[in-house]
């Protein structure tokens, strides 16, 4: 990308870099001088020699390269005398030693060099004219070319691009740190479900998704379904949930094991849990008919909706799971014949929504909160679902991202 | 590399001015809490055996080792729940 000149700064230091590199350039022990109200940069870099060689027999002119020049910066200054910048130029005419630059350039680049103070020119000109200097800057070794580290500038999470402030485009690691300190999960209807190792961003077509911590209560979140449930009426129950004195315990009965978790009433409110179900199959119908593919008992409006494809969702009555009745359940088939559907994960968490997949195997399991930190110190802006919270520039909450933008 | 505990603590009060000292962002502490562990009653399958495990529970992961935990970490046979890394 072309960009212009404008922004184009340089620093100056006497102070000599411990190596000769773009490390040592970067040296902390460095302390670096900006030269104010420069009007004209010229131009800078390495000249070859060239020498001509002509051969009778050819005819032809070799050319053949010779001695080099790291060549010359002719500045041209509005003379500042109270600039720290200019001083140092002024101060360094009459100085035999080195002094080491670095010029930043608007495209993004640096280059670092030591030079020679060769001159240092007053000019006065006409009425009209501001009082100026020209100097010029004997470079006297290597240009090293290196890169402002990128600083974010925008970011599109739905189509993966990020863009820095000189027009760069970067990775999602260049300008953010996602901490998520477990694995995670997410149902897509034609991967499958797909697994996120430690850290890892969970980026889809609806942007960058962050969520809570959750628990999936249920112990195996994978068990296909199955006759070797608790008989209640009608079929199957997959599994279920019991009330013991003033505790409940969810209880699921496909194989005998039991997911263990105890609550006191208070700690379980109607609504405050959810209940999931991931299948192939879309568009099952839910309800107390025997019509309907399969019965819910203890859900909310005994539905369940299916909220993304495939994904059949319902906040879980707690209070309405009884011990004794037949309503002890969330879910049955309303007769052995009917046609077995085929989960791949069963999900009972204590958030009144359904989150992303939890994966469980013989214990309940948590998927540990999103905090996704923005590495800028400026302001920015968010496009995200209303779940999303900003603190400072780490951001957290549930749901996706969509844009950010850096003011 | 994360590392993990598993710990239990007196009661909940114990455990708040330790787990106060956990790094922000770094770990994470998933209260479990009181837990009682159900196994089958072969007789009555509808009254599970019910055992009351001792203390507080507090699961951590935490990307650095907490030497402050080790006082109140245990290793259960058999885990009542489970942090996926």
């Amino acid at each position: 990308m072309v960009v212009t000149t404008a922004g184009t700064q340089l620093f100056v230091t006497k102070q000599r870099p411990l190596q000769y590199t773009i490390e040592g350039f970067k040296g902390e022990h460095l302390f670096w001088t900006r030269v104010a109200e420069i009007v004209d940069f010229g131009e800078w870099g390495r000249e070859y020699e060239n020498i001509n060689f002509n051969t009778i027999g050819s005819r032809r002119t070799h050319k053949l390269k010779g001695t080099f020049d790291d060549g010359a910066i002719m500045l041209a200054l509005g003379r500042d005398i109270d600039d720290r910048g200019q001083q140092v130029l002024m101060n360094g005419l009459n100085d035999d030693s080195n002094h080491y630059f670095r010029i930043e350039l608007p495209d993004g680049s640096i280059n670092y060099f030591s030079a020679r103070i060769g001159s240092y020119v007053r000019s006065g000109g006409g009425v009209d004219q501001v009082l100026g200097a020209s100097t010029v800057i004997q470079i006297t070794n290597d240009i090293l070319e290196g890169m402002q580290p990128m600083q974010l500038k925008s970011a599109d999470f739905v189509r993966q691009i990020y863009i820095d402030k000189y027009g760069r485009r970067g990775r999602f690691e260049d300008f953010f740190e996602l901490t998520r300190l477990s694995k995670a999960w997410q149902w897509d209807s034609s991967k499958g479900m797909v697994e996120f190792d430690v850290g890892v961003p969970r980026i889809t077509y609806e942007g960058l998704l962050l969520e809570p911590e959750s628990t999936n209560f249920l112990i195996d979140s994978f068990l296909s379904s199955g006759r070797s449930g608790m008989q209640s009426v009608g079929g199957d129950l997959f599994f279920g949930v019991d009330e013991i004195g003033a505790h409940i315990h969810f209880k699921q009965t496909l194989n005998s094991n039991y997911a263990y978790k105890s609550y006191r009433d208070s700690d379980a409110p109607d609504g405050s849990h959810s209940l999931t179900y991931i299948s192939e199959t879309t568009g099952f119908s839910w309800g107390t008919s025997s019509k309907d593919s399969l019965q819910t008992v203890g859900i909310s409006g005994s539905l369940l909706r299916e909220v993304s494809h495939g994904v059949y969702s319902g906040q879980a009555f707690m209070q309405d799971t009884g011990q004794s009745s037949r309503d002890r359940g969330f879910v049955k088939r309303p007769f052995h014949d009917t046609k077995e559907p085929k989960f791949y994960l069963y999900q009972l968490e204590n958030y009144p929504r359904y989150t992303s997949p939890i994966k469980t195997e013989d214990v309940p399991v948590t998927r540990l909160p999103e905090t996704l930190t923005v590495l800028t110190d400026s302001n920015f802006t968010i496009e995200a679902d209303e779940g999303i919270q900003v603190n400072g520039n780490e951001i957290s909450g549930f749901g996706y991202i969509r844009k950010l933008e850096v003011k | 590399m994360l590392f993990k505990y598993k710990l239990v603590f007196k009661d909940e009060a114990e455990s708040l001015p330790i787990l106060a000292q956990l790094p922000r962002l770094k770990s994470h502490a998933v209260i479990i809490g009181e837990h009682t562990r159900y196994t089958d009653n072969p007789d009555n399958p509808d009254e599970p055996f019910a055992e009351k495990l001792e203390g507080w529970h507090v699961d951590v992961v935490s990307t650095t080792e907490l030497e402050f935990l080790k006082p109140y970490e245990v290793f259960p046979k058999n885990p009542i729940h489970e942090i996926p890394t």
